[in-house]
């Protein structure tokens, strides 16, 4: 019932899930392990960010509110947008529900940049450098590898990008086998595992270029997604060439993980799920799956990161509850999905 | 154009406005993040009464202010490696200290609500919790090739940050004491040849040795023999031929194992490395001379590690140096914490069971001492 409520209301679901996106952003701030009350919160936004009255690291509230919380807040929020927007736009130009940003070897390259950084003992604005054109490094030479093979299309870059990703995963084994184990390995397994405990102002403002660039881009393109569900070959015939559309695309996609990554180490499961349930929601047509998925994807992402900052008593690393909540999630949505079918949509 | 059109035109861009406004936030909070005064009161307190340590440096911290009293919280890992093997039994209260995080990532607003005046942190931590204001950070640094200058290192930290620096005295001047006396002993061995030792931790079919970063590696060279995965500048896993190629005089097995003391014991004994037929034609298995090293703390800084030096030269020259090791940890125990280590005690920390099938390991015993 509530799909088909969902499905018949598409226009203004997105809306709706903002607002709820909005509230669930308003009640994390209040969550946490230092008791912080609501006029507390309010206080110190209000002299911060409208009197612009210069805060303290004396006052302990404002701490907890400005500088732990609110980026924070922000870049998962804005991970989880990004997330998901990056699956939902893969699935559509694969055609194929099961791609994410892991199959051009995006989330390897990224990763594999962090841990570099990580062992060089760069600073924190070096992970986000080395992740990011790590990231890109990777799709870039899974293009070429598709391009050199002299093949064309969706299968040849998926085959390239699981070569590409391969490789970094190996070289990745690699560092963490030479890593000190005292001092540099505890902090790359964490890293990997993903967290978003060392949120940033200078972080926030990386995804969120990210993700204003990638989002419009992705967003104005949205009536062209739908076009990939024609096929390379019918839509050949109809006159349109899709391979430029693709890389753009993908260009988009690279910059929102590669983004991602940089900030807050691997999160699984995300671009896989969100899509699949908006797609539940909305339908397939990419004017409303990219927004709702968008929208979805902050709610879910910043919801997990309030389980993981005060479900235990120490604080769970995000990447292994995204996993543990998505693989059975994703089970789900498959055996609903498979019952109806991928190409009714 | 009709107010139906245009409404329906704003219903379909709204999302995109919406998503564009979230970014426009976070763009606007970011590029102007909030002013804010330096801090005040950033230095630790003098002494530090109210401390929340997140390196494994409990078993130093101990050792230096008698107690873990004034401490607040440990991270799990300083917890487990502070209350594991003979320091757990002189300090039992360090087990049930509270678990504040974990050891990498800290959790600020857990450190913030607890108000410590002196948070222990390593160099990678410090970095993220200095930008959050927090005060009273006391950074700790370990130097990886040398145990003996980080552990004076760490103790001399802990001594200014406890006022306990008499202490600290006190444990250096003995930890000089020992080192000199076993330098003594060693030098005035007749045409000595250093064995050549391999120091490994043997799992289940795989060997990872220690390599010229691992801080029991400069033990070797103390107590007068030769690391032979000095070479190797990290700790990583070799296969048996490399072994077979190294051939080493002595084989020793630490019992420690990375990140948990809990997580498993030793895996391989001296007797299983005797028993494999890969490892027959060692010259340590014909000669009987693999042994468990004694335990040790996690960053080698209690007063084990000199006592270790000692036990590594009597098993290296059997012949030339006193059997003094049992009565070594007893005198130790006794003069540093005022614990009477018992008989079993001993016993545990030296692996008198598991080493006792080794050559020469008959003198450990408490009936040889006897």
């Amino acid at each position: 019932m509530i799909f088909r409520w969902c499905r018949r209301h598409a226009g203004i679901l997105p809306i709706l899930l903002f607002l709820v996106l909005a509230v669930e952003m308003v009640l994390s701030l209040h969550l946490g392990r230092y008791k912080v009350t609501t006029p507390e919160i309010v206080h110190v936004l209000s002299q911060t960010r409208l009197w612009g009255a210069v805060g303290s690291f004396n006052d302990a509230p404002w701490i907890v509110v400005e500088i732990i919380r609110l980026p924070r807040i922000l870049m998962v929020t804005l991970c989880g947008v990004g997330l998901a927007l990056a699956g939902a736009t893969m699935q559509g130009v694969f055609r194929n529900p099961l791609v994410g940003p892991d199959v051009v070897g995006v989330s390897q390259g990224a990763s594999l940049g962090g841990v570099l950084a990580i062992l060089l003992g760069l600073e924190p604005l070096g992970v986000v450098g080395m992740a990011f054109g790590c990231g890109l490094l990777g799709l870039v030479l899974a293009f070429l590898l598709a391009k050199m093979a002299g093949r064309a299309g969706t299968l040849a870059l998926i085959l390239s990008g699981i070569i590409i990703g391969s490789f970094f995963s190996a070289f990745l084994g690699l560092i963490q086998y030479v890593a000190d184990p005292q001092t540099q390995l505890p902090a790359i397994t964490y890293w990997l595992l993903g967290s978003f405990a060392s949120a940033t102002y200078q972080k926030v403002l990386v995804v969120a270029v990210a993700t204003l660039v990638a989002g419009t881009g992705l967003f104005l393109l949205r009536w062209r997604i739908n076009l990939f569900s024609l096929g390379d070959t019918d839509a050949r015939m109809l006159g349109t060439n899709l391979d430029p559309l693709r890389w753009l695309l993908i260009t988009f996609v690279v910059l929102l993980v590669a983004a991602q990554v940089s900030v807050s180490g691997g999160v699984g499961w995300v671009g896989l799920i969100i899509p699949h349930l908006a797609r539940m929601l909305v339908g397939p047509e990419h004017s409303k799956l990219l927004p709702t998925s968008a929208f979805l994807g902050g709610i879910y992402l910043l919801g997990m990161d309030d389980l993981a900052r005060s479900l235990a008593n120490q604080e769970i690393p995000i990447g292994l509850l995204t996993g543990f909540v998505g693989a059975p999630v994703f089970a789900v949505l498959f055996m609903k999905l498979q019952s109806k079918g991928w190409v009714n949509e | 154009m009709k107010i139906g059109t245009l409404a329906q035109r704003g219903v379909e861009l709204s999302p995109m406005l919406l998503m564009g406004a979230i970014c426009l936030v976070a763009l606007g909070v970011s590029i102007a993040p909030p002013s804010v005064e330096p801090p005040a009161n950033a230095k630790a307190a003098f002494p530090a009464n109210r401390a929340v340590m997140l390196p494994v440096i409990l078993s130093a911290y101990t050792t230096v202010n008698g107690s873990p009293s004034r401490l607040l919280g440990v991270s799990n890992i300083a917890r487990e490696w502070g209350s594991y093997g003979l320091l757990g039994h002189v300090f039992p209260t360090t087990a049930r200290l509270p678990v504040i995080g974990r050891y990498i990532i800290p959790e600020p607003e857990r450190l913030l609500a607890l108000h410590p005046d002196a948070l222990f942190v390593q160099k990678q931590q410090s970095e993220v919790l200095r930008k959050l204001g927090m005060p009273g950070l006391v950074e700790v640094s370990f130097m990886p090739r040398d145990a003996r200058k980080s552990r004076i290192g760490v103790w001399q930290l802990i001594g200014r940050s406890t006022a306990n620096m008499p202490r600290v005295m006190e444990l250096v001047r003995w930890d000089t004491r020992q080192r000199a006396d076993l330098q003594m002993l060693l030098g005035s061995l007749p045409g000595k040849l250093p064995p050549r030792v391999l120091l490994a931790h043997a799992g289940k079919g795989t060997w990872s040795v220690a390599g010229g970063y691992y801080a029991m590696g400069s033990s070797i060279e103390e107590a007068g023999g030769i690391n032979l995965a000095g070479k190797f500048r990290m700790s990583g896993q070799i296969t048996v031929e490399q072994i077979l190629s190294l051939d080493p005089d002595i084989i020793l097995l630490d019992p420690n194992v990375m990140m948990s003391p809990n997580s498993s014991s030793y895996d391989v004994t001296p007797q299983d490395i005797y028993n494999m037929p890969a490892c027959a034609a060692l010259r340590a298995v014909k000669s009987h001379r693999v042994y468990m090293l004694p335990q040790h703390s996690y960053t080698n800084d209690s007063i084990d590690d000199p006592l270790i030096d000692s036990w590594m030269a009597e098993i290296f020259y059997p012949d030339q140096m006193p059997h003094r090791a049992r009565a070594a940890y007893r005198a130790a125990y006794r003069d540093i914490y005022a614990y009477a280590l018992s008989e079993d005690e001993i016993d545990q920390q030296l692996f008198v069971k598991e080493n006792l099938n080794s050559a020469g390991y008959q003198r450990f015993s408490r009936e040889m001492e006897r």
